[in-house]
């Protein structure tokens, strides 16, 4: 079940134009994701996700801790429930947390893109599927 | 899905914006120029709301660390230990909470307490950071979370600048390896397999995800400290390393050898459903390929269609050392119809005898064929002298199989 919080929905709320750079930022993602099944979670840590001291290189580092996708889940909310951020950046957060809680559940790239294509909102999470899976049924609307 | 948990963070905190506080909104990307410029707005910090002066700050690691540090030896002495924790104890909130751990309480009711306590900021409590930092810390101490675990959600309330901090104190404080325990080795190919070099630290690495932590450890449990060592350098960092310890010393605890052994077999598998082609398969493939693959389709065939009944009796007629070679000869699901058609007890014996059991030349195997195809042929045949006179009455192609194996030469 997917529960609801109106102050949430508000918080997260962004532009069309915003939107429209989700879908690639969403495959930005996946390939990381990719790196990462085939190096190992230690072959990011330390190198260029060092540089960038955001949420995704955090949760990183706490996977690496060996903390449960529940735990990482409490811990995560944690930071983005109490972060000062609201629109797009709070959504991106949001979607790099899905990321990190599918990584430590060790998702597949399919089931990955299966969780993240919402956070792009109906008609542009379709539009995501379909060019992540040319092999795969069509889905429509 | 974290927008679940964020709702129930949202129901629970006053999240409402602050008078003269740093909300805001930053740049989307129709406004920033480049991947870089986004990139390094994110990067710039994830604040917390609750992010205070580096002196009240430091005060309120001072209290988790203080706290922590009382639930972990609480878990490791027992209950006088918080108890008399909650007499010394004259902060409110921490001598509250060593009581809550103390009683038995659960974790659901533990905001409740801290409300009616009139220690929630809904009850009117000043400070929410802090009594949000206790009513997790309680919560999760209840719930007999690991001392990390606990500290790491706590401060999650100061935001991430506190991070390498608390990660310093948890490694001072919980991040000694187990160098010195001893070591428990149950006879299994895990090790091998994993330093065998065939697979590649992402395939390790995604099999601890998928696993788990507590399986993890109970499937290392009975591995070398060779093999922990290197699961421990690809998968996980120095405190990881020392919570994977922590887990591998409790499950040597609380679990059998049978069942360390049967979450061996487990990661096994997992591992072997990320590799295209697993060590289990190579060692499938090395026996087929001295195997007659019709040898194999007839045994696995006359197992599958003989009648339950009749196939129980061959089982229990038959020498266990017999049952383990054929099953060099057998496809998988052969070799479930045949266990599932075995008592617990000779399903065992058969087991102990398949790790006895070497590689078979063909002609061995044809011959243990026979020799299970006669058992097969007296159970059907009538035993009666009347029955006898008339001619087997046998489906075609369990007629089939049987006639394939006995006329191998």
């Amino acid at each position: 079940m997917i529960m609801w919080n109106a102050e949430l929905t508000k918080r997260l709320a962004c532009t069309e134009k915003e939107k429209a750079a989700l879908p690639g930022f969403v495959t930005g993602i996946l390939d990381l994701a990719d790196r990462l099944r085939a190096g190992g979670i230690k072959s990011l840590i330390g190198a260029e996700l060092e540089k960038n001291q955001d949420i995704l290189a955090y949760g990183l580092r706490m996977i690496s801790e060996g903390l449960s996708p529940e735990t990482l889940e409490e811990i995560l909310a944690i930071y983005l429930a109490t972060s000062t951020l609201t629109g797009y950046e709070f959504l991106v957060q949001c979607i790099y947390v899905e990321a990190i809680l599918g990584i430590a559940s060790g998702d597949s790239r399919d089931l990955l893109l299966r969780k993240l294509a919402p956070y792009c909102g109906a008609e542009k999470a379709f539009a995501l599927l379909k060019a992540q899976e040319p092999q795969g049924p069509a889905e429509t609307p | 899905m974290i927008i679940n948990a964020l709702c129930e963070l949202h129901r629970n905190l006053n999240l409402e914006p602050r008078k003269g506080g740093t909300e805001r909104t930053k740049a989307g990307p129709g406004r920033k120029s480049s991947a870089e410029g986004q990139a390094q707005a994110q990067a710039e910090q994830l604040q917390s709301r609750f992010a205070a002066t580096p002196k009240k700050t430091a005060i309120y690691l001072e209290l988790a660390a203080r706290f922590v540090l009382s639930v972990s030896q609480f878990q490791k002495e027992g209950r006088e230990r918080i108890v008399a924790a909650a007499r010394e104890e004259r902060r409110r909130l921490l001598k509250f909470s060593y009581s809550l751990i103390a009683s038995s309480t659960t974790p659901e009711l533990v905001r409740q307490a801290f409300h009616s306590a009139g220690l929630s900021s809904t009850a009117g409590y000043p400070d929410e950071c802090e009594s949000e930092m206790f009513i997790t810390g309680t919560r999760l101490a209840i719930a007999k979370a690991h001392p990390v675990v606990i500290m790491r959600t706590m401060t999650a309330y100061l935001g991430l600048q506190v991070f390498d901090q608390v990660e310093s104190w948890l490694l001072e404080h919980f991040g000694q390896q187990a160098k010195e325990d001893e070591e428990l080795i149950i006879p299994g190919d895990l090790s091998e397999i994993l330093s065998e070099n065939r697979l590649s630290p992402g395939q390790i690495d995604q099999a601890v995800r998928m696993a788990g932590q507590q399986l993890t450890a109970a499937s290392l449990a009975g591995c070398s400290r060779q093999t922990i060592d290197l699961v421990k350098s690809l998968a996980y960092s120095r405190l990881g390393g020392a919570l994977l310890d922590w887990n591998i010393r409790e499950a040597r605890s609380r679990l059998s050898s049978d069942e360390l052994s049967d979450a061996q077999s487990a990661f096994m598998e997992l591992l072997g459903s990320l590799d295209e082609a697993s060590p289990t398969e190579l060692r499938q493939e090395a026996w087929s390929s001295g195997v007659d693959e019709s040898l194999v389709a007839d045994i696995s065939g006359l197992i599958l269609e003989l009648d339950e009944k009749v196939l129980k009796s061959v089982v229990a007629g038959l020498e266990p050392a017999l049952l383990a070679s054929l099953i060099q000869a057998m496809e998988p699901i052969a070799h479930d119809r045949l266990f599932s058609c075995a008592p617990s007890s000779r399903s065992k014996k058969i087991l102990n005898a398949l790790e006895a059991t070497q590689m078979l030349s063909l002609n061995e195997l044809t011959r243990r064929a026979q020799l299970f195809a006669q058992k097969v042929l007296s159970e059907l045949a009538p035993k009666t002298r009347r029955g006898a006179a008339r001619s087997l009455q046998l489906p075609a192609s369990l007629r089939q199989h049987l006639t394939s194996i006995l006329s191998r030469e």
